[in-house]
């Protein structure tokens, strides 16, 4: 193996437009290894640490963008660095061709259109919270989707934004819907009554999604993951509340969080109860009570809640959905697969790139089949030693940073290659019964993962037949029709790789279980006696 | 809340949110962000005094 590399001097590209090199450039033949970085001292730490750190390299700046390859002979390596200079150039031409104005910093682009009201902003974290600061002195809304900016920064943009009147949705917001238009990671969904309040963007994803089956959408608000920690006090969630209660588009609205902590909590239930709409709450893995005392309702998962709202819409009395199909379908769908299963394969194994949905899919399955593993685990004792190395029933997001901060490998909504090798190894296991797996299309996300993970996933349950066992693979797809990728042709494409698509992630979690445990917790799940 | 009526964007960073929402017909310009002073923070600071002044 051969390392080369190449140093662009005072090249700044954004991160996702680099991951994007580095993912063209791990397909070519013949590299084993790529990455397109800044050559900042935590790159350059990630490179050593790697044993890919070259001389030229080291001697780079924050400022300098630098190509390392690794490949099986230098000819490789030095295909792969001019594919990368070619893709540099190729994306100026383009930019060049559409003759559209660029800015080069905030200040000038928002005296050139002064009737802008909101900043999208996907900096890296350390300079996320200066450029937030400006855009609120300018009098505008922000959403910062860079994650990594420090809790004080926070608390500190969040009061400024409050004392403005100004929105500050993030850090880490990857979702938005305002008025249709999906600012970041989100689905194509259809307009309509329901408006979503959300600390998490696949949360976000999941019940817009669902919700598109119904009435729509109004607007989606997210907050970013740390707005209901104690220290920011749920500024955003409480502004967005605001902001739907007085819109008149929405007639319902759904909150979407982790479990808050108990002060948090009464002053978010508090604003909901004062709002004068319906209001479904879904604290991911809390306790439903202190919702329904406060004359609100409960949801127990995403699924629940974007049902729950669509029955209140409706003026129905709010009903859980346990399986959409017909119950005795769903019975002999698991009776086929896992009367294949062989003895010994006893667990699951969720493989997620959306941290929300591995949440929902433990939530749910820890009620059928008892404890799971993960590097996210529901109690800390259950923490995957290694995160690479399933034990016992397992689920790993791995959207997670200890995965997505190694050198190249974007999220896994974006790039499959993690998910893929860890789909393989899980199909080696002679223990796994069942891989679940969350599917998330919309913008932002990957062209086609279905047509990626099918392969994959054909390969795996290869695995397990010459090894005389039968591989069960189970997944639900967030996204719609709508969506650029087709929610309908990602899942024929899996179905055709023999997947078990079920139409949501909390009755895929179900299925798996079934599956797993033989159909005994089918009592249990449609609620006859365990 | 005047933004949930007509959202008009500004993006700075990541180029592939701006193509996203011209895509979807939003109001959207974009920002090429770079760092300031290439990343020199003391350097960065030095000028936003200057700006100040």
């Amino acid at each position: 193996m051969v390392t080369k590399s190449c140093v662009r001097k005072g090249e700044y590209r954004d991160s996702i437009f680099l991951m994007r090199i580095s993912q063209q450039l791990g397909g070519l033949d013949g590299v084993q290894q790529a990455s397109a970085i800044m050559a900042t001292d935590a790159n350059k730490e990630l490179l050593r640490d790697a044993g890919t750190l070259t001389d030229e390299v080291s001697r780079a700046g924050p400022n300098d963008l630098a190509i390392v390859v690794d490949a099986v002979s230098p000819e490789r390596a030095e295909e792969a660095i001019s594919k990368a200079i070619e893709m540099m150039a190729e994306a100026v031409r383009e930019r060049a061709e559409k003759a559209e104005e660029v800015y080069k910093t905030l200040g000038s682009a928002a005296k050139a259109r002064p009737d802008s009201n909101l900043v999208l902003i996907s900096v890296p974290g350390a300079f996320a919270a200066q450029e937030a600061e400006r855009a609120l002195e300018l009098g505008k809304h922000v959403m910062i989707f860079s994650d990594g900016v420090p809790l004080e920064d926070e608390v500190r943009l969040k009061r400024l934004g409050k004392e403005k009147g100004l929105l500050v949705m993030g850090p880490d917001c990857g979702t938005s819907i305002i008025n249709g238009i999906g600012i970041g990671f989100a689905n194509v969904v259809k307009r309509g009554p329901i408006g979503v309040v959300a600390a998490a963007g696949t949360g976000a994803q999941g019940v817009s999604s669902l919700i598109n089956a119904g009435p729509g959408i109004s607007h989606v608000i997210g907050t970013g993951g740390h707005d209901l920690h104690d220290k920011v006090g749920g500024i955003t969630m409480l502004m967005g509340l605001r902001g739907l209660a007085d819109d008149p588009e929405t007639k319902t609205i759904v909150l979407v969080s982790k479990p808050p902590s108990p002060t948090v909590a009464k002053r978010i239930l508090e604003a909901a109860s004062q709002v004068g709409k319906p209001v479904v709450i879904c604290f991911l893995g809390g306790d439903p009570k202190i919702i329904e005392e406060a004359g609100l309702t409960p949801a127990a998962t995403l699924e629940d809640a974007a049902a729950k709202a669509m029955a209140l819409h409706r003026g129905e009395k709010p009903r859980s959905t346990i399986f959409s199909a017909d119950l005795d379908e769903v019975k002999s769908t698991a009776e086929r697969e896992f009367k294949k299963l062989v003895a010994g394969q006893r667990y699951i194994r969720g493989i997620y790139s959306g941290g929300t949905f591995c949440s929902e899919a433990m939530i749910v399955s820890r009620d059928l089949v008892g404890d799971m593993y993960s590097n996210v685990p529901l109690k800390p004792e259950l923490k995957l030693k290694n995160s690479n190395k399933s034990k016992e029933h397992a689920f790993v997001d791995l959207g997670e940073d200890e995965f997505t901060a190694e050198i190249g490998k974007p999220h896994p909504m974006i790039y499959h290659e993690l998910r893929q090798k860890r789909i393989l190894a899980e199909a080696s296991d002679p223990e796994t019964a069942v891989i679940l797996l969350d599917i998330v299309l919309g913008h932002g996300a990957h062209e086609d993962p279905g047509g990626a993970l099918a392969p994959t996933i054909l390969e795996a349950k290869e695995i397990a037949k010459k090894d005389g066992r039968y591989l069960s693979v189970v997944a639900s797809v967030c996204g719609t029709p709508q969506d650029p990728q087709n929610l309908i042709s990602q899942e024929k494409k899996l179905k055709g790789a023999g997947v078990i698509v079920m139409p949501s992630n909390a009755q895929a979690a179900r299925m798996a279980a079934l599956i797993a445990t033989r159909g005994k917790v089918w009592g249990k799940i449609v609620g006859g006696n365990p | 809340m005047r933004l949930l009526r007509e959202p008009k964007i500004i993006n700075v960073g990541a180029k592939n949110f701006h193509d996203s929402l011209k895509d979807q017909g939003a109001d959207s310009v974009h920002v090429d962000w770079r760092p300031t002073a290439g990343g020199d923070r003391e350097m960065a600071k030095l000028l936003d005094k200057l700006k100040e002044l």
